[in-house]
C-alpha cells in the first residue's frame, strides 16, 4: 500500500519543492504567488475559519451529486433502454454540458439567489452529464449481441457466459436483457462517471 | 454566504493571496476525500469491478 502511495507523495514533494525554491530564488511577491510554506502558515493560523467554510462546501458538493445520481440514473436508465427517449434526450443532455458554467453562474443566481440552492445547482450540471452518459453506456452493454463483452466491470454472474454452452448463453443474455437496469453489471460505470 | 469559494473570493480582494492558496489547497483536499469516498464505496459495494481504476 505504501508502496504505491510512493509515487504520487514524490509527486507533490516535487512540485512543492520546485515551487518553494522558485519563490525564494526569484523573491516573487507574497502577492504574487505566496510559497508553499506561506500557504501552510496561512492555513495553521487561519484553520479555524478555513474548517468553518470547509463544511457548507462540503454539503453543497455531496447534495449537488446526490441530486445528480438521483435524476441521472433514472434518466440514464430510460436513455440506455429507448431510442427515441435517446434520440429525443440526447442534444439537450449534450447542451447542458457544452454550455460554459461560468457563463450560466449569473442566471443561476438570478434564478436561485445567493444561498446554498445556486450551488447546488451548478454543482448538479457538473456532476449530470458524466453520470448519465456512463451509466447509459453501463446500461446498454450487454445489448451488443450475445457475447457480452469481456469488460473489466463485468459480473461474476455473466462471466461465464464466455465459456458456457450457447444455450445457457442465450438464456442468461434474456436474462441480463429483460432487466432495464443490467443490475448489477451497469453499476461499475456509473462509479467510474462518478469519479470527479 | 459562505463556503471555501466565499472566503478564497474574500482573501483574494483582500490580497491575502496566502489564505485564498490555502483555501484552494483545502479544496482539493476535499476533492481528494470525496473521490476517495466514491472509489471506496464502488470496492464495497462492487468488488468484481477493478479495483485499481477508480
Amino acid at each position: 500500500m505504501l508502496g504505491r502511495a510512493i509515487y504520487p507523495l514524490t509527486g507533490v514533494g516535487v512540485m512543492l519543492l520546485l515551487w518553494q525554491a522558485y519563490t525564494k530564488l526569484f523573491a516573487v511577491s507574497r502577492i504574487v504567488l505566496p510559497s508553499p510554506a506561506d500557504i501552510l502558515l496561512a492555513s495553521i493560523a487561519r484553520y479555524d475559519i478555513l474548517l468553518r467554510e470547509t463544511w457548507p462546501t462540503f454539503l453543497e458538493s455531496v447534495y449537488g451529486f446526490a441530486l445528480a445520481v438521483a435524476i441521472g440514473i433514472p434518466l440514464a436508465v430510460c436513455v440506455a433502454n429507448s431510442r427515441v427517449l435517446n434520440l429525443t434526450l440526447y442534444p439537450i443532455l449534450v447542451a447542458t454540458q457544452s454550455v460554459p458554467k461560468v457563463a450560466i453562474a449569473p442566471i443561476i443566481l438570478v434564478w436561485f439567489g445567493l444561498g446554498i440552492e445556486s450551488k447546488l445547482a451548478i454543482a448538479f450540471l457538473v456532476a449530470f452529464f458524466p453520470i448519465v452518459v456512463d451509466t447509459a453506456r453501463g446500461c446498454s452493454r450487454p445489448r451488443r449481441g450475445c457475447s457480452i463483452s469481456p469488460v473489466r466491470s463485468e459480473h461474476p454472474r455473466f462471466r461465464c457466459l464466455r465459456r458456457c454452452s450457447s444455450r445457457q448463453r442465450f438464456r442468461s443474455y434474456f436474462r441480463a436483457r429483460r432487466s432495464p437496469l443490467r443490475w448489477p453489471s451497469s453499476a461499475p460505470s456509473s462509479a467510474s462517471s462518478s469519479d470527479p | 454566504v459562505s463556503g471555501l469559494g466565499n472566503l478564497l473570493l474574500t482573501a483574494n480582494s483582500q490580497l491575502d493571496s496566502a489564505l485564498a492558496w490555502a483555501a484552494l489547497v483545502w479544496l482539493s483536499f476535499l476533492g481528494i476525500l470525496l473521490f476517495a469516498a466514491v472509489a471506496l464505496a464502488q470496492r464495497l459495494l462492487m468488488p468484481w469491478a477493478a479495483a485499481g481504476h477508480a
